[in-house]
């Protein structure tokens, strides 16, 4: 993985100075609270409904053991013991005094880490596929491009006051586990016929109140142009982007407004007249010496496959489980990946307490490569495991409450922090999550469910990624009580799409039941072998509308 | 309000159009608009000419006359709005704008390293003390991670191999 060299170790200490010094001017009354909101925003300081939030970088959702270590320690020595790993790759803490933040962002800086934009109207921390680099169906390798945007987006002179936040993921598999096509900018990674590294470049995805499937701008940029292309795009955004309002300020909206072929026109436009003078991108030792951090690891070359790995899927069923469930192929022969499971039945999705998160950097040095990754299904990654390995790590992973076996079932939810901690908020995300959890804790039934996506939402922000859930719950206010407005048929991967409202909401007393009463009509439409979203595209919503509110 | 350029306070010698007329003898400072109206008017004039843009106008089709301009004001309507930051390159790289650039409007000391990167000059602010912040702010960081007008994108590794991680700040 990427390490800081003398450089990066003296920029972020950089920044951490002028941060405190901002700090110091708000707290000397030299900066009213609207100077500094930017600026701290540009730091990941979010002051929400109780206390300020620390959201901290986790830079396509890579990290070291030695890096997931420090994260234990802050949540120990600045937080409440615990910190929240979001659906961006980053990790939040929910407590952090406004004094305390400079010592954080030091004890940060020291490990390689930073809290840099991962909030405000700039481009946000670069997110990608948690299995960039040992997917078994991976074309590329998408961690090589997202460090090179990582550093040239941070403290981009000239996109630091964007109309509004700008977030970009790649891929480079064609199963995408990025969510490109919901992003302001995707990036898929692709060759061309001649064999050439390339991306094809979507825009204008997104999200939150206005949800937007985005559409292909250039279906095959060679690799060398990716800076000065992308350069292009954040460039006509940022002169024709609306600053009048908040809710129509997003890439998707210009888009949306001008038509993707004028927009295409004007990007391409702009492209030709900076490609090749104003020398935006990287010369090739550069992205050598970049690719060369993500050479892979020394593996052991298979010379026989080792038996007791399935002797131990047959003696142990819960061991046999949570391999089907949470384990994915490796490009590696005798090699797996596995997914550690942070949604426990009653749980908060996303939560790792300090001691979790020291154990997980153990295991990972332990059997792995010292590498861990962050999902944006709030989920961590061991990426490097040997399957001989694989009973002793479960085993481990029991001890610390961690082997929970529902990775893309019902009970693997995305959940936004809700009411509970956000002061935009409608209604509660996490204590449905949980009662959602309880109504499907039988894990043979949760398995025999097959994938599904289950998000919730507190308000139309959709932080809880609602929309591109198979189920998908938005909290809504009537009259000051919670409801939830339910969507069916969502989807982040590759065939992006966005839910179906099913119909009026229900009140938080009844969701968990229409939620079971959702998936009952689906078990009892479903053809043998279906998922959920083949059976609701074979058979639509009205019998989902019917059992929700009868007939008629 | 105070002028600050190069870290230094400076008199600011321009003037605008005050109630239909125009000032002879000192440096004239036209929005987009006036400047338009009187192009013909001011062909022989003799004084240096300024122009004073807002966000929202367009840069394509001054570029023919840009060279009749010693200085261009490029407006922040509020220290949020960052269209300024692309116009100010847009001059000085796509069409080789080489006069002073100056940022008015709302703006906050903690923008001048930017503002300098994008190729700004000298900067109105509401209040002088902030020169002696600005030499600071120009000098804080050793490098950058991407190419701008001044302070070039860092190349090749720096001081230690890639082999050799950083083992003193790394393990801790
Ligand atoms: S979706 Fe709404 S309630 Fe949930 S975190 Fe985002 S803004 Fe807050």
């Amino acid at each position: 993985m990427y390490r800081y060299d003398e450089f990066d170790f003296a920029f972020v200490k950089q920044r951490v100075d002028e941060f405190r010094e901002q700090i110091e001017r708000r707290l000397a009354g030299e900066l009213t609270e609207e100077q500094f909101k930017p600026l701290r925003l540009m730091n990941g300081l979010y002051l929400q409904l109780h206390a300020y939030m620390l959201r901290v970088a986790i830079p396509y959702g890579t990290l070291s053991s030695c890096q997931m270590r420090r994260l234990a320690w802050i949540a120990r020595t600045y937080d409440r013991g615990y910190g929240h790993f979001t659906t961006r790759q980053n990790i939040q803490y929910n407590w952090p005094r406004l004094q305390d933040v400079p010592k954080i962002l030091e004890a940060l800086a020291e490990v390689g880490m930073h809290a840099i934009q991962t909030s405000g109207n700039c481009i946000r921390n670069v997110t990608s596929d948690p299995f960039a680099g040992v997917a078994a169906d991976e074309i590329e390798d998408p961690r090589v491009y997202a460090e090179i945007l990582r550093q040239w987006s941070t403290l981009h002179p000239e996109f630091s006051f964007l109309p509004r936040k700008f977030k970009i993921a790649i891929t480079g598999s064609p199963h995408d586990r990025a969510a490109i096509r919901v992003h302001d900018i995707g990036l898929r990674m692709l060759r061309d016929e001649s064999g050439a590294p390339g991306f094809e470049v979507v825009v204008g995805g997104g999200q939150g109140r206005t949800p937007v499937i985005g559409e292909t701008i250039r279906k095959f940029l060679p690799s060398q142009h990716l800076i000065s292309y992308l350069e292009a795009i954040l460039r006509t955004y940022n002169l024709l982007g609306r600053r009048d309002n908040l809710y129509k300020s997003r890439i998707k909206i210009l888009v949306k407004q001008v038509g993707i072929e004028e927009f295409r026109r004007q990007v391409e436009q702009e492209w030709e007249a900076i490609r090749d003078g104003w020398q935006l991108d990287l010369p090739d030792a550069e992205v050598t010496r970049i690719a060369d951090y993500f050479a892979p690891p020394r593996y052991e070359p298979q010379e026989a496959i080792d038996l007791s790995f399935a002797t131990a899927q047959r003696q142990d069923p819960a061991f046999a489980q949570w391999v089907r469930c949470n384990t994915f192929a490796h490009r590696q022969a005798g090699y797996a990946i596995a997914v550690i499971s942070l949604k426990p039945e009653g749980g908060i999705p996303g939560d790792a307490t300090a001691g979790q998160m020291e154990r997980v950097a153990d295991l990972a040095d332990r059997y792995g490569f010292g590498e861990i990754r962050v999902t944006h299904e709030q989920n961590l990654v061991l990426p490097d495991l040997r399957k001989a390995d694989l009973p002793a790590l479960w085993q481990a992973l029991v001890e610390a409450d961690l082997a929970v076996p529902n990775v893309g079932l019902i009970t693997d939810m995305i959940a936004c922090p809700g009411l509970d901690y956000c002061n935009l908020a409608n209604a509660r995300s996490i204590p449905v999550a949980q009662r959602i959890g309880q109504r499907f804790a039988d894990r043979a039934l949760a398995e025999e469910l097959g994938p599904i996506t289950l998000n919730i939402s507190g308000c139309i922000n959709a932080c809880g990624h609602h929309h591109v859930a198979n189920i998908g719950l938005l909290g809504v206010d009537k009259k000051g009580r919670e409801f939830y407005q339910i969507t069916l048929g969502g989807r982040a991967d590759e065939e992006a799409a966005i839910g179906d409202i099913v119909g009026p909401a229900f009140s938080y007393d009844e969701v968990v039941d229409a939620v079971e009463s959702v998936v009952t009509t689906y078990r009892g439409q479903r053809q043998q072998g279906e998922t959920f979203l083949q059976t609701y595209r074979r058979v639509g919503i009205k019998p989902f509308k019917e059992t929700l509110y009868g007939t008629g | 309000m105070a002028l600050v350029k190069h870290g230094k306070i400076q008199e600011d010698a321009w003037t605008r159009i005050e109630n239909d007329s125009l000032p002879l003898g000192r440096p004239l400072l036209l929005t987009k608009e006036e400047w338009c109206c009187l192009a013909a008017t001011l062909r022989h004039w003799e004084q240096p000419l300024g122009l004073l843009l807002e966000g929202s106008d367009s840069l394509d089709d001054l570029r023919p006359v840009l060279d009749r301009f010693r200085l261009i004001a490029l407006n922040f309507p509020k220290f949020t709005d960052g269209r300024a930051y692309s116009q100010a390159r847009l001059l000085r790289k796509r069409y080789g704008y080489s006069g002073e650039l100056r940022a008015v409007g709302n703006i906050l000391q903690d923008q001048f390293l930017q503002m300098h990167r994008c190729g700004f000059d000298s900067y109105e602010v509401a209040d002088g003390k902030v020169a002696e912040v600005w030499a600071v702010a120009i000098h804080r960081y050793r490098g950058f991670y991407q190419s701008a007008e001044r302070g070039q994108r860092r190349e090749g590794a720096a001081t230690l191999p890639v082999e050799q991680p950083a083992a003193a700040a790394w393990a801790y």
